[in-house]
């Protein structure tokens, strides 16, 4: 394939590979501690005999890339975190990194690393310039970067944490290494990326026997069908356009002159992306639907908004409700959109009845949950209850998909 | 094996060698002033007398432009198309059971040579009506044969493919809900997961809104869904049965209470007829209206693999809006009634794919009745022959409705291969063709998960059902113990892996010789 376009980077010029490794991802599960969040849970995974594997994960990963390098690309730059945070897995596979952010002298031991580190050293590298950072941990490692560098640099995960819900992940060390070989194969302006959730749990709750995962935000991955988890369409164009297409779906169900209360999650920003209107990712935002218009225009009322305030909002105008179900859990209401209170839901249920409860979701999306029911925890068992049975969900333009809800 | 044959034993399971040619695309091979014929100019004395035939012709019909074409000799062209039909997998070539839902079974030859007999190929769609009695013949015999086998009233051939019935089948609904003042109220058509996808879509492009239903806890359709779904808005149900999981619907018949009970109507999709010939019958269950999709079920060759053909069934309260023309019976023989003022009018020019429609007949006709049932019987027993030996193989399985017998199809998972080794379904396809044979995986989005879909047919003998499992069970093999030879293949096929990017991107992707070269080779 032809790369020769102007002002496109020469052929020779060796790609820019990050790599940080959270020495102690991981370290928590195989002892039963449900997660390695912490210094405290760190040392007691240590003390019940845990050993650190994100090292060997890591060096799997870059093995396997380094023998799928094409072989027309020059062999990668390396950055690497200083000691076990990278530049020891580099060394093994026999590269020379450039070492970042040294803290400690290499060897040192592994409990010393934290979330700090995680985000100086990322902050370092993404300013130095990167192609690929190559990341080895779990949720709470993706959540760090998230924080620091947001979507400048293409990551990719290798998997090496306990609790793994953001898509940011490949499949498996192997599936990491060969996805980083694909991606940097590729031309620098043909290489193809896509938006992945970070999504991660409360550690805490997750240890009472309570699943909540949370949106954190987005991180730019390498568009790549098959080796990332949690991504079942054949392509990622294929997922985003799908998305675009349930959100057109709920702008041909929203009456002129409604009040909108768009929950969090890409699908429904994806929504108000189609009404014109920023949506916070995380957030809960309010809009106004114009009445008396051809063409969809929203206008936004409240921007990340609590619960009380959510309330007065929808306190007597008619209302609805656009949710998507969150992650791999199908929750549609109480994970990570709490604001969306017992009160503001019985609001909307009063005025528009369940058809004001508008949940979006990709066909591919609904597939995931293998037939799980989609999930609700409002706070309020009766009105759990009450909103349990068959629910359409938009999958499309003029389509809905008959779901079960049940209470959690 | 025999002493003394010069020959050793075959590989097991044997090896596929595609041809490969780097062939370029007919456009690039064009050589200016290149010509196949070079039809000698007519005699002077015939010019004198006829003068200019182009002179005859009507104004406005001539091209300013001669065509785009490319310039090639005989020979040029007839080695590009046998170089492309060996770069090819097919019914013809290897055991084609892996392109599920597709039917692909055997089209025995002796129907082209009656399809190629020039009292049918040299007939052209304006002759009058008098000239193509028999060609009408065919068709009106064909048509109560298919009314026979669904039980319905009366039966169009007009479609051309399987999907254009189904259109036809939204387009008759509608004008039926019209027709009793309920157009405007009913916009909205229900249909399964599992359904043939052409059942949504046709329904979208009629301008309804769609309801999908998910299966149940136990894997079939869900009935309490679809009381969920209904409504007076309701238009109709398309659903097809068994679905494309071969899953056959034991309560078909509440589906169909439950829709007529709302109003609306019921329009059985028989894309996956093949296991039901003789067994079950639409109209027996109720259906207000059906399609067959002629050249699958009815042997002759899959559409895009040659022209496609649909056939409408409908009871006879929808008989009045079938597509027009219909043919008739008068007292001058057989005609085209384009007389009928209630018609959804027409849904392809012409009357049907006649060379499908013939080639159908005489299969049913090779047949008789109880050929057909017995059709029916082989492609199921077949398929659950296939269905256990693919079971035993590692890391399969066949979700919903778990244990219970499939009809003429099944959606396998190689979920658990897919865990175990990080092989993907898509990558087992691309290694079955170093073995001569590729199945297909399924609609997006995958339901199932890493999905491969087998349909056997009455086609195959078991020793064919045979050497495809043992296909499957040695890439299997290789997927615990050598998956590189999995990641990497086709091995030998005329192409490897192809990127999908520009099939999914607009900017990228070209279906036309002149896109490709606007798009890719920077050309005007």
């Amino acid at each position: 394939m032809s790369d020769g376009r102007p002002g496109e980077a020469r052929r020779g010029t060796p790609p820019r590979v990050g790599l940080l490794v959270n020495p102690v991802a991981g370290i928590g599960g195989g002892v039963g501690l449900k997660g390695s969040d912490g210094p405290e849970i760190v040392r007691r995974a240590l003390a019940l005999g845990a050993v650190p594997h994100a090292g060997d994960r890591a060096g799997v990963a870059l093995t396997r890339m380094l023998e799928r390098w094409p072989s027309h690309r020059e062999r990668p730059r390396m950055l690497a975190g200083s000691g076990s945070m990278g530049e020891l897995v580099a060394r093994g596979v026999g590269l020379e990194p450039v070492v970042v952010g040294r803290l400690f002298p290499a060897g040192d031991s592994a409990e010393d690393s934290t979330a700090e580190d995680t985000r100086r050293i990322v902050a370092e590298m993404a300013a130095a310039g990167l192609d690929l950072l190559l990341v080895a941990g779990g949720d709470g490692t993706a959540r760090d970067i998230c924080a620091t560098i947001g979507t400048t640099t293409p990551i990719l995960g290798i998997p090496a944490g306990v609790k793994m819900h953001s898509a940011v992940y490949a499949t498996s060390p192997l599936a990491a290494g060969g996805l980083a070989a694909a991606f940097l194969a590729a031309a620098p302006t043909r290489r193809r990326t896509a938006l992945a959730e970070v999504l991660d749990l409360d550690e805490d709750a997750y240890r009472r026997g309570e699943i909540a995962p949370r949106l954190f935000g987005e991180l730019l991955v390498p568009a790549e069908d098959r080796r990332l988890q949690a991504r079942k369409e054949p392509s990622p164009a294929s997922e985003g356009s799908a998305a675009a297409k349930v959100a057109e779906g709920i702008a041909r169900q929203l009456a002129p002159g409604c009040r909108c209360v768009l929950g969090p999650g890409s699908t429904v920003r994806a929504v108000a992306a189609r009404l014109g209107v920023p949506k916070t990712l995380v957030g809960v935002d309010v809009v106004d639907v114009a009445a008396g218009t051809a063409t969809i225009v929203a206008r936004l009322i409240g921007r990340d908004v609590g619960a009380a305030e959510l309330e007065r909002l929808v306190g007597d105008v008619p209302a609805v409700l656009v949710i998507t179900p969150i992650g791999g859990q199908a929750f549609i209401l109480g994970r990570g959109n709490q604001q969306v209170s017992p009160t503001v839901i019985r609001s909307v249920l009063a005025t528009a009845g369940r058809d004001g409860i508008l949940v979006a979701a990709t066909p591919a999306k609904l597939a995931s949950f293998q037939g799980r029911p989609l999930l609700v925890d409002s706070g309020d068992a009766e009105l759990d209850v009450e909103l349990s049975g068959y629910l359409a969900v938009v999958t499309g333009p003029d389509e809905r998909t008959m779901y079960r809800v049940e209470p959690a | 094996m025999s002493a003394g044959l010069p020959i050793g034993p075959k590989p097991q399971p044997r090896r596929f060698q595609q041809a490969s040619w780097d062939e370029p695309v007919i456009f690039e091979q064009s050589v200016p002033g290149a010509r196949g014929v070079l039809p000698p100019l007519a005699e002077p004395g015939v010019i004198a007398l006829v003068g200019d035939p182009a002179a005859e012709l009507p104004s406005g019909i001539g091209r300013a432009t001669p065509p785009a074409l490319p310039e090639l000799s005989q020979l040029h062209v007839v080695r590009h198309y046998m170089r492309l039909s060996q770069e090819n997998l097919g019914v013809d070539l290897n055991i084609d059971v892996g392109q599920g839902t597709c039917t692909m079974k055997y089209s025995p030859k002796v129907n082209d040579q009656l399809v190629r007999n020039p009292r049918l190929a040299d007939t052209h769609p304006l002759q009058d009506a008098a000239t193509v009695q028999g060609t009408l013949e065919i068709m009106w015999r064909l048509e109560r044969m298919l009314a026979e086998i669904s039980g319905m009233d009366r039966v169009s051939l007009q479609p051309a493919s399987g999907s254009a019935a189904i259109w036809a089948n939204v387009a008759m609904i509608r004008a039926w809900h019209e027709s009793r003042g309920e157009g405007d109220r009913r916009d909205e058509v229900v249909t399964t997961i599992f359904s043939h996808p052409s059942n949504a879509a046709a329904a979208k492009v009629a301008g309804y809104r769609v309801i999908n239903l998910y299966p149940d806890a136990d894997g079939y359709p869900d009935l309490e869904a679809l009381k969920a779904a209904v409504s007076e808005r309701t238009a109709a149900l398309l659903i097809t049965n068994p679905e494309d999981t071969g899953i056959f619907n034991p309560r078909i018949e509440d589906f169909v209470r439950v829709v007529h009970e709302a109003g609306g109507l019921c329009s059985y999709d028989q894309a996956n007829a093949n296991g039901l010939l003789g067994i079950t019958r639409a109209r027996d269950a109720g259906f207000d209206l059906c399609h067959f999709n002629i050249h699958k079920t009815f042997s002759t060759p899959h559409a895009s693999g040659g022209p496609g053909a649909g056939a409408v069934g409908v009871s006879a309260a929808l008989a009045p809006f079938l597509p027009r023309p219909t043919i008739e019976r008068g007292d001058d023989g057989l005609y085209l009634d384009d007389d009928r003022p209630q018609s959804i009018g027409k849904v392809r020019p012409w009357y049907g794919t006649t060379a499908n429609l013939v080639r159908a007949y005489a299969w049913v006709m090779s047949l008789g009745a109880e050929g057909l049932r017995e059709v029916a019987e082989v492609a199921v027993l077949n398929n659950n022959y296939l269905m256990q030996k693919v079971l035993e193989i590692r890391g399969v399985s066949a979700p919903y409705a778990t244990g219970k017998r499939r009809v003429e199809q099944v959606r396998y998972s190689w979920d658990d291969l897919s865990r175990d080794t990080g092989i993907h379904s898509e990558e087992i396809g691309y290694r079955a063709a170093d073995f001569g044979t590729h199945y297909w995986t399924s609609h997006h989005p995958y339901v199932v998960p890493e999905p491969m879909t087998l349909e056997p047919t009455e086609s195959y003998s078991r020793a064919d059902l045979d050497e495809y499992v043992e296909i499957l069970t040695e890439i299997a093999r290789e997927a615990y113990e050598e998956p590189d030879v999995i990641r990497s293949a086709p091995h030998r096929s005329t192409i490897h892996q192809i990127d999908h990017t520009p099939l999914d991107d607009p900017e990228q992707w070209a279906i036309t010789w002149r896109a490709y070269r606007r798009k890719h080779l920077g050309g005007a």
